[in-house]
């Protein structure tokens, strides 16, 4: 079998990770080598369906031997198979890269026999990568539920970003439909990488300190990491639901979000390039991606909705303490597509949960940039999202009492509540509000989405003409526009289901 | 990048920047207002606010003009420029730069030692660079009337975003940015028969100036050459020979040698497969049920704009066909 119809059958195979993005490490190019990193990521292309190609998204292999019910590649299923050689991948990669085709390499695989020897297979390829062809660009790999932590380490020292799905919102759901994998199989390895991470955060800190006073010897980093990990880790009998609150040190590493709203405030709105990590108000932390040779871009994770009964406001609570317990980077939702008949899952020809998809996005954009609880997003009574109205035009629809708010006196995290401003926007606005009054004319110029935020704003005390001044107008204007979008139309169509509102 | 530079500077009668300057008094003096006739490039649009500058001229009675566009209004004269390859031009030009830098940052509270700090990058100067990129005719007017602007507000300007002069040079380096992001994502490189990379971009700004540094940072020891035939310009790449340590080099060509970059190329053996290849894999990655029809917009056209499919290997039909010979390197390796 040539390369060309490998690739055709293990990109086929990769696709349903939602995953593809090339951000969050800064490595700057390196005398004799191939590429480097950027933090903010680049797309080189874009599907048909409108999803950003930015890396080589392959599976290593996709003779699996596990038999998750929903997956195109199960042991029981009926498809040609392939796996790459780790030097056929490592040349696609790079002849990819020298054409300006991708960033990197998304790296993940079925369980080419155990998950120790898929992983060591994906460490070869990664090894010849790095150290034999000399590439310095990004690489994404996924970390098998299962695999040693040695071989862990090994892949987190060689990759950017690693990620373990977590596959499905709970662990009932996982062990009906993955009998091979468990929640703390997915779990363990989280708690690895973060520790880990955690722990070169720690030692570069203590080394900034010591800069200057004396030469380092040896490779302390690496002793720093082995000590870190605990020899025996504290077994989580419910994985997924026995998530610790941070620790005392964890806490000390990050910047507190009283700093980053002060930090908000005062960034500079006339830079041309808005870096999204500057914005978010989630705690970070204070050492460079760049210092770090440990998954330098942090870990990821994604799970499928839509194909088991957990509502929207479970996955918003998992997904806030996954973000808390693991400082996960993104937690990616993939809309369970219908591919397999399995009595256990959502029969073949329902409509994939577009929406639903897009609508937890919004809403897990809203926690990390914007500091909603999962709570005030999908509340414990109404547990499960508008599909027509954004959750945050949902959020001040429900809490219309506490607008309109005064542009000209409003603090950065009210300013972030009004649907239509966003961090850039309500940064923008306490720039220009020192210079002067601000009107609405001026919100259009500094690009606010007034079509939104006009209902819920007053400048200099005065309501936008526009906008009507009876909250329940108010609510009948913005749900009437939302629910004219195109999308909404079509999908209502194609999804048949109804608006909270 | 090396001076010589806009297409339109060529054949023209040189002009010096005193002489500029005295024409342009003279016809204050006259009662008129005067149209400076400028190159579209930084260098010519700061020169000329330099040489509007030094005859004391008000704002509102002089303004620049594309000097391949320049028509006179009524009761205007039209007054011509050094051309942006002049040295007295790019050092007064470099005079009014560095003015900016200083004045909007003296009293800028992220200022250090009263200069721009180096973490803003210079954003309110800064802008002048990506801005002068534009294609748009009225670029060299708007840029003059913010650098105006600049000068009189002084650090008050990092304040005035809803500003209209800001607004419009805001929305010009805004759009020249994402033009330079559009090169960086969009531009595919083909390997020649000599091992050398080469690709032809056709944004709707001048970005090869702006993305050059970018390349060659990417492609490490590579030797390349990007070309932009619209805006005549091209970055040579070859680590360690150009450019001192950059490695680059970024050039204006005259049509001639456009047109014979853009001749056909010959290729490497292995090219048409590892085509061949992408396109495969980007047919293999679509996901069914989220299509346009699915979403009732067309998501990628939004991403992607039209006219830049053109030059996507992986949108190019004749790919497939090309790809007769399977390189040793990608041929059957038993595993399957």
């Amino acid at each position: 079998m040539d390369t060309l119809t490998k690739l055709g059958i293990l990109a086929d195979a990769a696709k349903y990770d939602a995953a593809c993005t090339s951000s969050g490490v800064d490595r700057a190019p390196q005398a004799g080598k191939v590429g480097f990193a950027q933090g903010g990521g680049l797309c080189h292309s874009f599907t048909p369906d409108g999803r950003c190609v930015t890396l080589l998204k392959v599976l290593m292999s996709n003779a699996c031997s596990y038999d998750c019910a929903y997956c195109v590649n199960r042991r029981q299923a009926s498809v040609p198979r392939a796996t790459f050689t780790p030097r056929e991948l490592a040349e696609l990669t790079v002849d990819f890269y020298r054409r300006n085709y991708i960033e990197g390499l998304f790296l993940s695989s079925g369980v080419l026999g155990t998950p120790d020897a898929t992983t060591e297979r994906m460490i070869e390829c990664l090894r010849l990568l790095r150290d034999e062809y000399r590439f310095n660009g990004y690489v994404h790999a996924k970390v098998i539920p299962g695999t040693s932590d040695e071989l862990v380490d090994a892949i987190g020292r060689l990759a950017d970003r690693l990620s373990v799905n977590l596959e499905l919102p709970s662990s009932a759901s996982l062990s009906q439909l993955c009998p091979d994998k468990d929640a703390h199989g997915i779990s363990h390895p989280m708690a690895q990488i973060h520790r880990t991470r955690v722990a070169e955060e720690q030692f570069l800190k203590e080394r900034r300190k010591r800069k200057g006073r004396s030469k380092l010897e040896g490779s302390p980093i690496t002793n720093a990491l082995v000590t870190a990990t605990p020899a025996n880790p504290q077994p989580q009998t419910e994985a997924l639901g026995a998530f610790a609150p941070l620790t005392q040190v964890e806490r000390s590493s990050r910047l507190t979000s009283a700093q980053q709203l002060r930090q908000a405030e005062e960034s500079d709105v006339m830079s041309l390039r808005a870096v999204g990590m500057q914005m978010t108000l989630r705690a970070r932390s204070t050492v460079a991606s760049s210092k770090r040779r440990f998954v330098p871009a942090g870990q990821s994770t994604q799970l499928i909705v839509g194909a088991t009964p957990e509502d929207d406001n479970h996955i918003l609570q998992l997904s806030n303490v996954l973000y808390q317990r693991f400082d996960l980077k993104r937690v990616f939702f993939s809309a369970y597509m219908p591919m397999v008949d399995d009595a256990r899952l959502p029969e073949q020809g329902a409509p994939v949960p577009l929406r639903r998809e897009h609508r937890l996005y919004q809403a897990d954009w809203l926690m990390r940039y914007y500091a909603f609880s999962p709570d005030e997003l999908a509340t414990p009574e109404e547990p499960w999202l508008d599909l027509d109205v954004d959750p945050k035009l949902a959020w001040a629809l429900r809490h219309i009492e506490r607008f309109p708010v005064e542009v000209m006196d409003a603090p950065i995290e009210v300013l972030l509540r009004v649907p239509g401003v966003g961090p850039v926007g309500a940064r923008r606005i306490i720039t220009a509000r020192k210079a002067g009054p601000v009107t609405f004319d001026d919100l259009a110029r500094m690009r606010i989405t007034l079509k939104r935020a006009r209902h819920f704003l007053t400048c200099g005390g005065k309501r936008d003409p526009k906008s009507p001044l009876d909250a329940q107008l108010i609510r009948e204007k913005v749900v009437s526009d939302a629910k004219q979008s195109a999308y909404n139309r079509t999908r209502r169509h194609a999804e048949g289901q109804l608006s909270l509102f | 990048m090396q001076r010589g530079s806009s297409p339109s500077s060529s054949r023209r009668r040189p002009v010096s920047a005193e002489g500029a300057r005295l024409r342009c008094e003279a016809a204050l003096a006259d009662g008129y207002s005067v149209a400076l006739a400028c190159d579209p490039s930084l260098e010519g649009v700061l020169g000329a606010t330099g040489i509007g500058y030094l005859a004391h001229a008000d704002a509102g009675r002089v303004r620049l003009v594309p000097r391949d566009a320049c028509q006179a209004r009524f009761g205007e004269q039209v007054v011509d420029t050094p051309s942006d390859a002049s040295d007295e031009l790019v050092m007064l030009a470099r005079r009014v730069y560095k003015g900016i830098e200083r004045h909007v940052a003296t009293g800028c509270p992220r200022a250090r030692n009263g200069a721009c700090p180096t973490n803003c990058a210079g954003a309110c100067a800064r802008r002048l660079v990506y801005a002068s990129a534009s294609d748009a005719p009225g670029m060299p007017e708007a840029l003059h009337r913010y650098v105006r602007k600049a000068f009189a507000e002084g650090p008050r300007m990092r304040m005035l975003i809803a500003d209209e002069l800001v607004v419009e040079v805001d929305e010009l380096a805004r759009y020249v940015l994402n033009e330079c992001e559009h090169t960086k994502q969009f531009a595919r490189f083909s390997l020649l028969a000599d091992g050398s990379l080469f690709a032809a971009f056709r944004p709707q700004a001048d970005t090869i100036p702006l993305t050059a540094g970018y390349f060659a940072a990417r492609m490490g020891g590579e030797r390349f050459c990007i070309v932009d035939p619209v805006h005549r310009s091209a970055a040579f790449h070859d680590s360690g020979k150009l450019g001192g340590r950059k490695g680059h080099t970024v050039v204006r060509l005259d049509r001639e040698s456009a047109d014979q970059l853009l001749a056909a190329k010959d290729l490497s053996p292995d090219e048409p497969y590892v085509r061949a290849l992408w396109k495969r894999f980007y047919d293999s990655v679509t996901l069914p049920g989220r299509d346009a029809s699915q979403r009732g917009y067309d998501l990628r056209a939004g991403w992607m704009p039209r006219r830049f499919w053109g030059g996507l290997t992986e949108l190019d039909q004749r790919v497939d066909a090309e790809a007769s010979t399977i390189p040793e390197r990608y041929a059957d390796k038993t595993l399957n």
